[in-house]
């Protein structure tokens, strides 16, 4: 029907558009389509690190199972395609094209429910683990192995409703999928897969060539000290993350896959476009990141602080290696800690609940735009919805959420705003957190001021004095009790006007 | 009833579809930024605006009402604390990785935002009740505003809405018109979606009024003898109101669902594309006035944005961006469509022809770009883009009803691009929207709601 500009990039632009579409809708926007042999044709995230982790648990769940068209498996594992235990992935075989039951590809969707950290940085902590494990079989959904999964102790609430649900989605994708291989003009066919790949990589490699060449170093420090060393390469082929020299961190810690999705992130921003996001493009960005750094953990180490702050670390460190390149990139630093607070409640003997809530920092400024109040860029698919959700289901109150005044840097363009959430108990509860940037301002640029820094304090009930807490730790609070949660401000960009004094 | 009236109102058309005892009447269109409504209304009733009836009007002025800023300014009361929760809710006005994201507007202004001093906890127990002085201190302090309509939402107020009521019961009096978000609490909504809804209702009511006023006025002396009530949202079960709000959004949809049901729709109009399925409504990704954007790819495609009508396409001689509109303008699909025709300027056919062709140099293409050639691959991408919403169902039609402005022209179209799926044309399909308002309001016109 069609053969005129550059007929095969129009093709593989629909295919691209189609398959964005087909899987923007589901729970949440996060789902990838893979093919078995473990190439991804496309995945739609909000989260960095579900970018490269998505495509890896769908291969595994593959090679462990052989899934049939129409069979699901399930798991949550960090260390074999998860992030961290509370999101859950499930995985589809679908076979549109081939006949009979061999799938052509592999639907994975990942659904997030809210994290629980561990201090200690124990993964067995952080949730309930699920080996990978098919739970849909001859199109039957085995909901007593979903029943034993929500019966144990540190199962997510709500788990065998949501997985019933996205598995009802899924199956929808599957029969739009069986749709095409009836609609003559669509571009969903296997033979097409490998041209596919090649066009999107060079659409991306065209893309690259925007961004200045040559090679970067930056370090930067977890709150608790432990240095992080990035040598950024970009080539004309590609952009190559070296975390060499990077340390081990008992408080922040990720899987490669999730580190990867953070590069893949940043190299997305500093292009300000949306790649579609396949093998093909993939194939642009590297990362070396060598064993036990923290940065690429092993299990059994906890992931849930580096798949929010630690992502949003990697990033911000990315932003400030690409500005090393070109200067016109420089931007004050935003505040990449989430603000994450964990109330435990023990209901009886035997059950407890938790709720995890945070606090947004600030943006940081660049050289025509200020930065943005209570934002975080790479984490906001984590920010908080609501608040009376968490009041209806948790002996919580959020007594105000409020922009804090001046936390962010001075400047030509002021930094971001951090927030001031101030919590209080209806119920005694132990309470735990882990502020980033509690000592560390977010640096202004080009003569910005750096943000406040982030902050905890308690003020017990039926006193007037507010302790300021470090910046990780975990109380035992009563009702009446006041937890305020500071968040950092972005740094500005360029020297602010000098005061003028009488 | 004498004459009775079908009436879509969208952003910059009307559409005209009458019933007289006395005279058939043909269906009209009315560009509204050359004439507005209430002149083309009293020109098309001509002779039958004294004989009365009904006017039965669907609308989608919800779907832009707050954005235009339609209507007198709402302000906005909240549980004091909380007065940046909604900013600081709101999602990112653009998907696309960027250092400098923005967040979508508020559905108010900042300035008409007001912390209300009260608790209601999250079992509906007041811990801190509404004081009636600080209400009427605010009374006062909105009279100076010159406020016409307050939206109030309160935390918890689903569970217990003593203190929205006892707001409205202080300013109703006091000729404010309140809304309260505990009535906007359908489908379990978090209270940020539902201070959007109820924040949006308030816009939307005074848009309305304002419409309605015009309609009256229009009617002059006889307008005792007119009945005039609104389409709502399918989810109304085709409902009339005389007094509406939020209920119109999307009130063609409802009458075409109303008028064939069982049938899958696929609604081509001026103003919107929608996609009617098994009693639902969506709507498609493209819509008419989509325009072309440049992306990671190297060449324009479809954004995700509308531009509407103002100042108009590129075929209207205005505007700087190519849209769909404008495709089908370049390949001659629009000059069978009642009033669009004499607004086309043969002389921005170029100027289209050379955006397009701007946008397309970065194609890596051997062959020499022709823009004629673009704009017929951009007709066959919208094609494209229509079809994965049939696709995207999971379950294939045997047969889809096109109606609306662009059906009779893209139905050749569409049937090529999808020989497996039969398309049929509805009768009068340019105005088969206004006319099922036309006949749901004959059908209905018993059930009426209250807004």
């Amino acid at each position: 029907m069609r053969k005129s500009w550059s007929l095969q990039y129009y093709q593989t632009e629909a295919l691209a558009h189609f398959l964005d579409y087909l899987l923007c809708e589901i729970h949440d926007g996060t789902a990838a389509l893979v093919l078995t042999d473990g190439r991804a044709l496309h995945v739609h995230t909000v989260h960095p690190a579900d970018t490269a982790t998505l495509p890896a648990a769908a291969t595994q769940c593959f090679q462990y199972f052989q899934l049939k068209d129409g069979e699901v498996a399930i798991g949550n594992d960090p260390y074999a395609g998860g992030t961290r235990l509370s999101d859950i992935t499930l995985v589809m075989g679908i076979a549109f094209e081939t006949p009979g039951e061999v799938s052509d590809v592999l639907l994975a969707v990942r659904l997030r429910f809210p994290p629980k950290i561990s201090l200690e940085g124990k993964l067995e902590e952080e949730g309930l683990r699920i080996p990978p494990m098919p739970i849909v079989v001859k199109e039957k959904l085995n909901t007593d192995v979903l029943k034993a999964m929500a019966a144990a102790p540190n199962a997510p609430i709500d788990l065998v409703g949501r997985i019933e649900s996205a598995v009802t989605e899924m199956m929808r994708v599957r029969q739009s999928l069986k749709q095409c291989g009836q609609d003559p003009g669509n571009e969903l066919r296997k033979a097409n897969f490998k041209r596919y790949f090649q066009d999107c990589h060079d659409i991306a490699v065209q893309l690259l060539h925007k961004i200045p060449l040559g090679e970067a170093l930056v370090t930067g420090h977890l709150e608790t000290g432990e240095l992080t060393k990035l040598r950024l390469e970009a080539t004309e082929e590609r952009v190559t993350f070296d975390f060499t020299g990077t340390e081990a961190s008992k408080n922040v810690q990720m899987s490669d896959l999730a580190t990867l999705g953070a590069c893949f992130s940043v190299v997305q921003t500093m292009l300000g476009q949306k790649l579609p996001a396949n093998a093909g493009v993939f194939s642009c960005v590297q990362l070396l990141a060598p064993a036990r750094t923290w940065v690429n953990a092993k299990a059994p180490a906890a992931t849930a602080r580096g798949v929010s702050d630690g992502v949003a670390f990697v990033s911000s460190l990315g932003v400030r290696a690409f500005a090393k390149l070109n200067k016109a990139l420089a931007v004050g630093a935003s505040a990449y800690g989430s603000g994450h607070v964990q109330f435990s409640f023990e209901n009886n003997a035997l059950v407890s609940s938790f709720v995890s809530d945070v606090t947004p920092g600030g943006t940081g400024a660049g050289n025509d735009h200020p930065g943005i109040d209570g934002w975080n860029l790479w984490l906001h698919c984590d920010h908080p919805k609501s608040v009376e959700e968490i009041e209806v289901k948790f002996p919580v109150q959020i007594k105000s959420v409020v922009i804090r005044p001046a936390s962010g840097g001075r400047g030509k363009f002021p930094g971001g705003n951090g927030l001031v959430k101030t919590y209080t108990l209806t119920k005694s509860a132990r309470v735990s957190w882990a502020l980033e940037q509690a000592s560390n301002k977010p640096e202004g640029a080009d003569g910005g001021k750096p943000g406040l820094t982030a902050e905890i304090t308690l003020q017990r009930s039926g006193s007037d004095e507010k302790e300021k807490l470090a910046a990780k730790g975990t109380v035992e609070l009563e009702a009446g009790d006041v937890l305020r949660v500071f968040s950092a401000g972005g740094g500005a960009f360029g020297a602010p006007e000098p005061e003028v004094t009488t | 009833m004498p004459v009775s009236l079908g009436l879509s109102i969208g952003e910059s058309f009307a559409d005209f579809v009458a019933e007289s005892t006395v005279k058939n009447i043909p269906p009209q269109r009315l560009f509204l930024a050359r004439k507005g409504l209430g002149d083309g209304l009293k020109a098309y009733l001509g002779e039958h605006l004294e004989l009365g009836g009904q006017i039965l009007i669907s609308t989608n002025l919800s779907q832009f009402a707050v954005q235009k800023r339609l209507g007198s300014q709402p302000t906005f009361l909240i549980t004091a604390g909380f007065e940046n929760w909604l900013k600081l809710s709101r999602p990112l006005a653009d998907d696309r990785p960027q250092m400098y994201p923005t967040r979508e507007p508020l559905p108010v202004s900042e300035d008409h935002i007001f912390g209300i001093a009260e608790r209601v906890q999250a079992d509906g127990t007041i811990e801190t009740p509404v004081s009636e002085d600080d209400l009427q201190f605010l009374a006062s302090k909105l009279e100076l505003l010159k406020t016409r309509t307050v939206a109030v939402g309160l935390l918890h107020s689903t569970k217990n809405p003593a203190h929205e009521l006892r707001i409205r019961e202080i300013l109703e009096p006091k000729g404010f018109r309140v809304f309260c978000s505990h009535e906007f609490a359908h489908d379990a909504l978090s209270e940020t979606d539902r201070w959007v809804k109820v924040l949006k209702a308030a816009s939307v009511w005074s848009a309305v009024t304002d419409q309605k006023q015009v309609i009256e006025t229009a009617l002059g002396e006889h307008k005792d003898k007119w009945k005039i009530r609104y389409i709502a949202h399918p989810r109304y079960e085709n409902v009339l109101f005389d007094s509406p709000g939020l209920e119109t959004e999307l009130g063609v949809a409802s009458s075409l669902l109303a008028q064939y049901p069982k049938k899958t729709i696929l609604h081509l109009d001026l103003e919107q594309f929608l996609w009617l399925q098994d009693g639902r409504v969506r709507q498609l990704r493209v819509q008419p006035t989509t325009p072309l954007q440049k992306s990671s790819w190297p060449f324009a495609v479809y954004s995700d944005t509308q531009v509407g009508y103002e100042p108009g396409p590129m075929a209207f001689g205005k505007s700087l961006q190519p849209t769909i509109f404008d495709i089908l303008y370049l390949r001659q699909r629009l000059e069978t469509i009642e009033a669009v025709t004499p607004l086309l300027n043969e002389k921005s056919k170029p100027r289209i022809l050379e955006a397009l062709f701007t946008m397309s140099k970065e194609i890596p293409s051997k062959t020499k770009i022709d823009a004629n050639t673009v704009a017929a691959d951009m007709e066959t991408a919208l094609l494209d883009r229509i079809n994965e919403e049939l696709l995207l169902t999971g379950k294939k039609p045997t047969e889809i009803l096109l109606t609306g402005a662009f059906a009779r022209s893209l139905h050749p179209r569409l049937e090529s691009r999808r020989p497996d799926v039969r398309f049929i044309l509805a009768d009068d399909a340019e105005f088969a929207g206004t006319r099922a308002n036309l006949s749901m309001g004959l059908k209905m016109g018993s059930k009426v709601g209250n807004a």
